[in-house]
């Protein structure tokens, strides 16, 4: 059980991030989260970030168990926290307008 | 791209969808059950639910049921000794006359009673690759067409996606139900894509000698030439010996075993052709540490005990295809990743009926009255709720038929088959006879048939949910009970949620 908290559910969180960094680049959804469209330069850094965050969730995963499991589990957290993601923005999206807002706050 | 292609692919995903959706909802309904197949059988055989042995019981312990198959003549006897999904040990042989079963206390080493059931890794993982259809291996490949049809859905999917990037994570449930069905499809089709992909082309490499025979028939006389070579068994191919040589200590030969591996223990021991001359004792390493189904078999003489086949670590390419075997059959344990699968082998499902609906939400004002519609929107009521249903049958007439119940010429397993078969073939009838209100009252119908499933388990085990949580090694049973009661409750919702929008209109409408 330790185990599972200790890793998995932060790499859960982790790859929720990276999913709702990526969704958040799309003018939809920062709409829906009641916010204004990002300049093109920092949607392009976002998803860069978004993609480096999923390629080291990979190779977390991998280095934390073995390369067969590590890969396997990366694939079908992917999918779930992907989901959630839209999920959220289905139902809730207010509750990632704080991310919305943070990726902005730089520039505004 | 090609605005003709797209429509091409279009027509493609659509009619392959419509005529082969029924046989792939029953494949990936069964294929995520079976994610929990031992775990479904403890919930239906409660005899086996004990707790872990302490100690681990002597191969030895196993002889009463080797000598039992030897003078059956048994083809093959095995023990498969207690793990951590699975604290009975159990005990297999074949017999001309059928296959005999057994599951051993872990602790006393007496045999328990008999189930009367085939359970889930009986019936439901062996339906999930064969649908039961056994006339000229007909179910395997109507698996095999569906597979292929399920990767051609998936490319031609992609392909018809206007917007995959732009609505990646697009999900509206404000609008209305096509729509909404609509991103339901495709977010649980894009989404869950490589699972989908992963799973199918891995399923079909499984069975690649069946499908693609070509290869092997050059290289080998017989299939089974191959069969023994690929999976280690080369020890198996020998001629039939006499009866009536003993076999040697099994703990003995363990521990020779044991010796050429190193260390480990065997999740399977098997005596091919126990009791004759020719007969052989193999141990099958346990390997559910790792994805890799790469088998390490150690065989001896089961008379003299002499090693006679340990084969080297097997080539890249059929490494490969362990691999492929391993991710797909989940023969690891890894409890983050089986409940991963589970909740992605719904996904699937959710995939093949959100296409199902959505091909009907799209025609259901101009072609509801149609023989067509009316023949799709039953099969697809039949092959989705239908199937639930049926498989709810089958665990409530687990808990509710006495022990030895026989009835038409049927043992109490044949029973427990024949109700799965009698509801399902009432849902499609249902589906056909009263297609406008066929949706709320088979999901009503789920609501309380998973209901009944768990109170039945309470009622003749007197394990109820809380007492299974309080137990550790009691926690399968309370995750099936608890699925069921959450399957109760969501089944019950989508029942009240459909009757309120439009009652007594058609459902394809309010979905």
């Amino acid at each position: 059980m330790s185990t599972t908290c200790l890793f998995y559910l932060p790499l859960c969180l982790w790859l929720f991030i990276a999913f709702a960094l990526l969704a958040l680049t799309q003018f939809n959804h920062r709409r829906a989260c009641g916010m204004t469209d990002l300049p093109p330069s920092r949607t392009r850094l976002i998803r860069l970030m978004a993609g480096v965050m999923l390629l080291f969730a990979l190779v977390i995963s991998i280095a934390h168990e073995s390369s067969g499991f590590g890969f396997l589990l990366w694939v079908g957290l992917l999918s779930l926290c992907a989901c959630a993601v839209a999920l959220l923005l289905g139902w809730y999206p207010r509750l990632l307008a704080p991310l919305a807002r943070l990726m902005a706050k730089p520039s505004t | 791209m090609e605005p003709d292609f797209r429509r091409a692919m279009g027509w493609l995903h659509t009619w392959a969808g419509v005529l082969l959706g029924s046989v792939l909802f029953a494949i990936f309904w069964m294929g995520t059950l079976s994610v929990f197949d031992i775990e479904i059988d403890q919930w239906m055989k409660p005899a086996t639910r004990l707790p872990p042995a302490a100690q681990t019981l002597a191969l030895e312990r196993f002889r009463p049921s080797l000598n039992e198959a030897i003078a059956a003549r048994a083809a093959f006897w095995n023990v498969e000794p207690p793990n951590d999904r699975q604290s009975v040990a159990s005990v297999h042989y074949r017999t001309k006359t059928g296959f005999v079963s057994h599951d051993i206390d872990p602790v006393s080493g007496r045999t328990l009673p008999d189930a009367g059931t085939l359970g889930a890794s009986g019936f439901i993982f062996p339906f999930h690759y064969s649908l039961h259809l056994r006339i000229m291996n007909l179910g395997t490949w109507l698996v095999g067409l569906a597979s292929m049809a399920m990767l051609v859905l998936c490319v031609s999917g992609v392909i018809i996606h206007r917007k995959i990037f732009a609505e990646f994570f697009t999900f509206r449930p404000s609008k209305k139900p096509r729509r909404l069905l609509l991103d339901l499809h495709n977010l649980s089709g894009v989404l869950g894509l490589p699972f989908h992909i992963m799973l199918t082309f891995s399923g079909l490499v499984i069975l690649g000698a069946t499908f693609f025979p070509a290869s092997i028939n050059a290289l080998y006389p017989n299939p089974r030439g191959y069969f023994y070579e690929a999976n280690g068994l080369s020890f198996l191919n020998v001629k039939p010996g006499q009866p009536g040589a003993p076999v040697v200590s099994l703990d003995e030969t363990f521990a020779r075993a044991q010796a050429v591996w190193g260390n480990g223990s065997p999740e399977t021991v098997l005596v091919a052709t126990p009791g004759t001359t020719t007969g052989r004792i193999a141990f099958f390493r346990d390997r559910t540490q790792q994805v890799v189904m790469d088998r390490d078999v150690v065989a001896f003489s089961s008379t003299t005990g002499e090693l006679v086949s340990h084969p080297p670590a097997p080539r890249a390419i059929i490494r490969t295809q362990r691999f492929l075997s391993g991710l797909h059959l989940i023969h690891f344990h890894h409890w983050v990743l089986r409940w991963l699968y589970f909740m992605l082998g719904l996904g699937s499902c959710l995939l093949i009926a959100s296409g199902f609906l959505f091909w009907q939400a799209s025609r259901r004002t101009k072609q509801a009255n149609t023989f067509g519609f009316r023949l799709v929107e039953g099969l697809s009521a039949g092959s989705i709720t239908g199937i639930m249903l049926a498989t709810l049958a089958f665990f409530i007439s687990n808990r509710l038929l006495p022990p030895g119940a026989h009835a038409f010429g049927m043992g109490r397993a044949a029973l427990e088959i024949g109700c799965f078969y009698l509801v399902w073939v009432g849902a499609f009838l249902h589906g056909w006879l009263r297609p406008r209100r066929v949706w709320i009252e088979q999901s009503a119908a789920i609501s309380a048939f998973s209901a009944l499933a768990a109170m039945l388990n309470w009622i003749t085990t007197g394990d109820h949910p809380l007492h299974s949580l309080a137990n550790r090694y009691l926690w399968p049973v309370a995750g099936m009970d608890m699925l069921l009661l959450v399957g109760s409750a969501l089944a019950f919702l989508t029942a009240r949620k459909l009757a309120r929008k439009q009652p007594g209109k058609a459902v394809g409408k309010t979905v």
